[in-house]
Parts: structure tokens; sequence; C-alpha cells
């Protein structure tokens, strides 16, 4: 199975260098998330975010583990994995999208640019269309990609129950900064 | 007197009492690995080809628990305190954080890593996106 995937990954990558195709990629990439009430503010950090991007089409997508997700404290982690987001269940969280100004971003140029970026958010096993606007940085050898959005857990099926509803934002900012690496194999 | 002296200790301890129970409850610390049975001891190819096959049914099995995985160092990445230990394949693999506040406690362990050293370690099993990661991870010297 493993061999098939590198074959046909190696496959893809190779036809895809002809065509000058660079794929980039992200192993660490950080999403943080807060949120943010009167009473208490909370916010989670995750280190273990692998993405892609494809700079000729503009493809972008992210692979986020739940269970990756550390909180300062222990007991609001584990109501986050059990109550809210039921990560033994749904492990993972998605983006597939697409830059759509792909245009206007010259990835052979060093500078700063902006993106905007359309796609499919999964999160809790619920799918929804967001789009967001990235600021995507052209370096030397890797690009720097950071954007912010926000979600609405109720959204995503992800029920609050009365007592901490206080304390737990209608909506929740997730940070997400990614720095990628040309995918060289 | 003697029944308000009484009463004033009691509601003491219980006030007392309350406030460690909160502190407990609402404060109490993350789970330390050093101090976790391993649930599984399994070599990272065998975690990784479990995945593989079948994510839904390794992640029945592996999914948040404790795994011992043993195998060849790819890779090491210092992530600002943090380790990274890669296993098989960077990105098709096994892939355990060695947090920095183990791998303060770990210097001398941490020192003797080397690609292509074989290791023990054991952390939490979070997943699999291309690679089976694990987090919380030390360096196992049993």
């Amino acid at each position: 199975m493993k061999k098939y995937i590198i074959a046909i990954l190696s496959m893809t990558l190779f036809s895809l260098n002809i065509l000058s195709q660079q794929v980039y990629i992200a192993k660490n990439g950080n999403i943080n998330f807060i949120s943010e009430t009167s009473i208490e503010n909370i916010s989670a950090k995750n280190n273990q975010v692998v993405s892609f991007l494809k700079t000729k089409k503009g493809e972008i997508n992210f692979g986020v583990l739940i269970k990756s997700f550390k909180f300062k404290n222990a007991l609001m982690e584990e109501h986050f994995n059990e109550n809210y987001m039921e990560s033994d269940k749904f492990p993972k969280a998605k983006l597939n999208g697409h830059i759509t100004n792909i245009k206007d971003i010259n990835f052979g140029k060093e500078g700063i640019y902006s993106g905007i970026i359309e796609g499919k958010l999964n999160i809790h096993g619920i799918s929804h269309e967001i789009n967001a606007t990235a600021q995507i940085e052209v370096l030397d050898k890797n690009i720097a990609a950071s954007s912010t959005i926000t979600v609405k857990p109720e959204d995503y099926n992800i029920e609050i129950p009365d007592l901490v509803k206080d304390k737990i934002a209608e909506t929740i900012t997730i940070k997400i900064d990614i720095i990628y690496e040309p995918y060289e194999k | 007197m003697k029944k308000t002296t009484i009463i004033l200790t009691v509601s003491l301890i219980l006030i007392i009492c309350s406030i460690g129970a909160y502190l407990y409850i609402f404060h109490k610390p993350h789970k330390n690995t050093f101090n976790l049975k391993a649930e599984h001891t399994i070599s990272a190819s065998e975690l990784f080809s479990a995945y593989e096959e079948d994510e839904d049914k390794a992640n029945a099995k592996y999914l948040g628990t404790i795994i011992q995985v043993e195998g060849e160092i790819i890779k090491i990445k210092n992530l600002s305190g943090s380790y990274e230990i890669s296993f098989i394949d960077e990105l098709f693999g096994v892939t355990c954080m060695l947090d920095s506040v183990y791998a303060v406690q770990q210097k001398e362990e941490i020192n003797k890593l080397k690609v292509g050293k074989n290791i023990k370690i054991k952390g939490q099993c979070n997943g699999y996106l291309t690679d089976v990661k694990l987090d919380r991870c030390v360096v196992a010297t049993k």
C-alpha cells in the first residue's frame, strides 16, 4: 500500500515537475484558537498541522488532528476532546481550498502578497464553504502564509452546554501560521 | 463558647476542602507521560502499516492511547525547545513530538539521539494525517 502511494505520489510529482508545478509542504504548521468572553479567555495551540500548497493552480490543503490541540488547563483539554469536538469519533479537521487570485501572486519573486482563499472546511464531521484572506510571503526558498478565520461552533454541530455558555465565545478566532518548504523527493 | 469553636473549626475545614476540590478539579495538572504505562508496545513500521491499511480500525485501537514505539530515527528537528523525531519517513511515517516540558528533563537522553540510531519513545497517539502523530512524548529508558 505504502509503495503504491509513494509510486503514485512520485509519478504525480514527476509529471507536476514537468509542468513546472511546485509543491510546498509544511509539517509543523501552527494553528491557535482563541475564545474571548468577558468572563474568560481560552486558547489552545497545535503545532502539528500538515499543509500542502501547489503554487501553479493555487491548491491549498490542511490537515489538523484535534488531539494535537494543547491547552494550559488539563480539564479544558479533556472537555474539548470528549464533550465538544468528540475527537475519538472525529479525530481530524480538514480544509481543502484554492487561492482564487493566484494571478496576483508571483511565487517566483520575493515579496508579500495578499491571497484570497476559498474552500471547504470540515470540522466535527460537518463541512462548510469558507473564504478567507491570507498574507502570503514569498521568501528566498520558503513560503510563509498566515491567516485568521472565525468559526461558529454551532455551525459545526458542536454543542456547548448552557452551564458554560457564558464562558465560551459564540465565534471562535482561529489563527493559522504556516511556513512551507519546497517538497523534494 | 465551645459550640462556636466547633462550628468555626468545622466550617473552616469545609471551606479548605472545597477550595482543595475546586483547585483539584479545575486546575488538575496534565498527565505526566513519565508516569504513564504504555498501553501498546509496537514498532514504528507496524504502527504505520496499521494506519495505512485501515485508519478507522487503527484509530479504534490506538487513538488517544499511550504507545511505546520503537524504530530507527530518520530525522530530528528542534522546534524551539521541543524535539520532533521521525521514524520511517518524514512525511509517510511516525512522528513523535518530545515537548519542551519533557525535553528539559531529558537533556542527557536527547543529546544522545542521532539519525540512524534505534530508540524507544513513549507518548500519546493523536491520529493519522500523512503520518501517525504522537505527542507529549518522552524517550523511554526501559
